[in-house]
């Protein structure tokens, strides 16, 4: 498993828990009709099997809020844990620039 | 009366294993690993979402509230069987986590996730044998994995509002208990010291009489005592007599004795027996107060304590009504906080078969969906190769297959944000033109209703005729053109139209038990089933099985299917219309 994957692991289980105590919260507090909660834990756990890497991460969590508002405080902490793939994929890719950009010369 | 401040429910902490718990836990020893798992993040969205169901025992709920974990060690007749039976559901529900889900695989590889990033725990783990991980890896989400969801869902009835003001009520109540309890036993030992089984009206007056006749003595005593002073100052005035005269004779010759003249006065001596009769009678009656004042304090005690015990039974009586008020409000919130608990075990409790009827009907789409698109390629592959070779009733044929396959399905916004993922266009059936048309066929006699159907679709009553119905512009030319192509391609398509309308109609409407009969017996249908049974000899003995008996050839097909019980008859037009049994696995196969 490379880094990468493990770190996507982590935060779709980071992203899981966020979900499960909304989802907790949800039902205890009768805020949406349990089939609607349903539909929504099975669509997230389909879609979470699609995720494999950060970008696909950081696409989910975009989406996320389009498709269920009642999740954004879930998506501001994601986002916050996301920082730092996102600078961690800025970094790389300026390597990579560098690395050819030397190479040309 | 002071307001109880309302208590915190307890709460719900939940510490990391240690190393040495953790080895435990490879051995198989540790049964508070639950407790561990706690902090692991994953927990309602499978729960919910999938085969995981949480454990329904509500260790924490029932230790916060009743001190006990245990549903035998409960005795409260209403909580027994809540708990008993949560526990027993637990068991039933981790035994039916089926292995080899994606879920599952899913949750076994978080667990190990999580297994390694725990220092101690991770460095014994990764000492195991493979077999040995996966087995530990097993154990730990078939005993606890869910605590996760449960922990969770037990906090939130813990502090639901109806935990809280269960919880305000039980201390109000236990508060006023512990109150009355106090009282009675101070009223008990008081009723026992007081020595007396006198009322308080009646001792009262024994001690105001006690005090009437102390009076009395005393002043007795005083009088007694006035009088003993007169005879003193007599007494004393007789001895003056004799003492002067002694004075005055003290320098003659014969003086006067006046010690031996004060012993003889008879006077004095009468004065003496007045003062010894006097001390005598003081002495009783001294003796008399200290018995009357001994009385007395014995009285003003039980007086005391007596109105101490009527101002308890006051304050009982009060705190007996209090408690009976906090007792109704206590059982209400039990009864409400029951309430809420049973309600949230039931939702969770459902999430099994509701997860499996879902699983199944997003099955059933996708088949569906795969099924219209297969055989919309098909249709375009065979109207490819009928314009080439100028075949001008297969082109047709084609065309209407693949409008047709569209005609009763909408374009919906995507909600589902797997669909989104995997730009999925989501089209949902049109069940009310659906039902419409469906209904329209069988409102006139089978085989007409058909033939009328195909015409409908082609649209012959428009302007040209066939505008709308799917038909490219080459085809409809030749259609207004030939006056015998309408009719052929009405045989040609009325059957296939039919058997797509009918598998729709059983798929996505509710139909009654007699649509079903008149759907199986309508000629069509027959046609279709005959055909079925004669490519396949599957679906025969399919057939043969559920109706008991042997088909006796497919000329008999529409008896047969007549005979079928309504269950049996729904499940083999399913599985002719490809939506069942064999159809189905294919189906899916392709999917």
């Amino acid at each position: 498993m490379d880094k990468d994957s493990i770190k996507v692991d982590l935060l779709k289980i980071k992203l899981k828990d966020l979900v499960s105590r909304k989802i907790v919260d949800m039902l205890v507090n009768n805020e949406l009709p349990f089939k609607e909660i349903q539909d929504m834990a099975v669509d997230l756990t389909e879609t979470l099997n699609f995720v494999k890497t950060s970008e696909d991460l950081i696409r989910f969590i975009k989406e996320l809020p389009n498709f269920y508002p009642y999740l954004t405080s879930v998506v501001q902490i994601m986002n916050v844990e996301l920082n730092e793939v996102k600078e961690q994929q800025v970094k790389t890719k300026l390597e990579g620039y560098f690395k050819s950009s030397s190479h040309k010369l | 009366m002071i307001e109880a401040t309302p208590i915190e429910p307890a709460e719900v902490v939940v510490k990391p294993v240690s190393s040495k718990e953790s080895v435990k836990v490879l051995q198989g020893k540790n049964t508070k690993l639950q407790k561990f798992f706690a902090d692991l993040p994953i927990g309602a969205v499978e729960a919910v979402s999938a085969a995981e169901i949480p454990q329904n025992t509500p260790d924490t709920v029932l230790i916060s509230l009743f001190g006990d974990n245990s549903s035998t060690g409960i005795t409260d007749p209403v909580l027994k069987p809540l708990c008993v039976n949560l526990e027993n559901q637990m068991e039933t529900l981790q035994s039916n986590l089926k292995e080899g889900s994606t879920s599952i695989n899913d949750l076994d590889a978080a667990i190990e996730s999580a297994i390694m990033q725990t220092p101690g725990f991770d460095a014994e783990f990764s000492k195991l044998a493979p077999a040995e991980k996966t087995a530990v890896v097993k154990r730990i989400r078939e005993m606890g994995v869910q605590a996760i969801g449960r922990r969770m869902f037990m906090e939130k009835a813990i502090v639901s509002t109806e935990a809280t003001q269960y919880s305000t009520a039980k201390s109000k109540y236990d508060r006023i208990d512990a109150e009355l309890t106090a009282k009675g036993t101070e009223q008990s030992t008081l009723k026992g010291g007081v020595g007396t089984t006198d009322d308080i009206a009646t001792v009262t007056a024994h001690k105001q009489t006690t005090e009437r006749e102390l009076n009395q003595l005393i002043s007795q005593k005083e009088t007694l005592e006035q009088k003993k002073q007169v005879i003193e100052r007599q007494k004393n005035q007789q001895r003056n007599i004799h003492i002067q005269k002694g004075i005055n004779t003290a320098t003659s010759t014969t003086p006067y004795d006046a010690a031996a003249g004060i012993a003889a006065d008879i006077n004095i001596q009468d004065y003496d027996t007045q003062l010894t009769a006097l001390d005598g009678k003081i002495t009783v009656i001294d003796t008399g107060i200290t018995g009357k004042s001994t009385n007395l304090s014995t009285y003003e005690k039980q007086v005391s304590q007596l109105q101490r015990i009527g101002q308890l039974d006051t304050e009982i009586s009060s705190l007996k009504q209090q408690l009976t008020a906090a007792n109704t409000d206590m059982l209400t919130g039990r009864g409400e906080l029951i309430k809420r608990i049973n309600q949230l075990t039931k939702d969770f409790n459902g999430v099994m078969p509701e997860a499996a009827k879902k699983a199944l009907e997003t099955f059933k789409l996708r088949t569906e969906e795969a099924n219209r698109e297969k055989t919309i390629n098909g249709a375009e592959e065979k109207a490819e190769k009928a314009k080439k070779d100028g075949d001008m009733m297969t082109l047709a044929e084609a065309e209407l297959t693949k409008a047709f396959e569209l005609r009763y399905v909408k374009e919906d916004t995507q909600r589902r944000m797997s669909d989104f993922w995997q730009k999925r266009k989501v089209l949902v059936t049109d069940t009310v033109k659906l039902d419409t048309e469906y209904n329209q066929i069988f409102g006139t006699a089978g085989g007409a209703g058909t033939a009328d159907f195909a015409k409908k679709v082609m649209n012959l009553g428009g302007t040209p005729p066939g505008t709308g119905s799917g038909l490219s512009a080459e085809t409809i030319d030749y259609l207004n053109t030939n006056p015998d192509f309408a009719k052929k391609l009405i045989e040609k398509v009325r059957v296939p139209l039919f058997t797509s309308i009918s598998k729709q109609a059983v798929m996505h409407l509710d139909l009654s038990e007699t649509s079903l009969r008149t759907l199986a017996s309508s000629p069509d249908f027959i046609v279709a089933a005959k055909a079925a049974v004669a490519a396949d000899s599957e679906i025969g003995k399919v057939i043969e099985q559920v109706y008991g008996a042997k088909l006796g050839g497919s000329r008999n097909i529409g008896e047969t299917l007549k005979k079928m019980p309504a269950g049996g008859l729904l499940g083999i037009i399913m599985m002719l219309f490809g939506l069942a049994g064999k159809g189905l696995f294919t189906a899916g196969k392709e999917v």
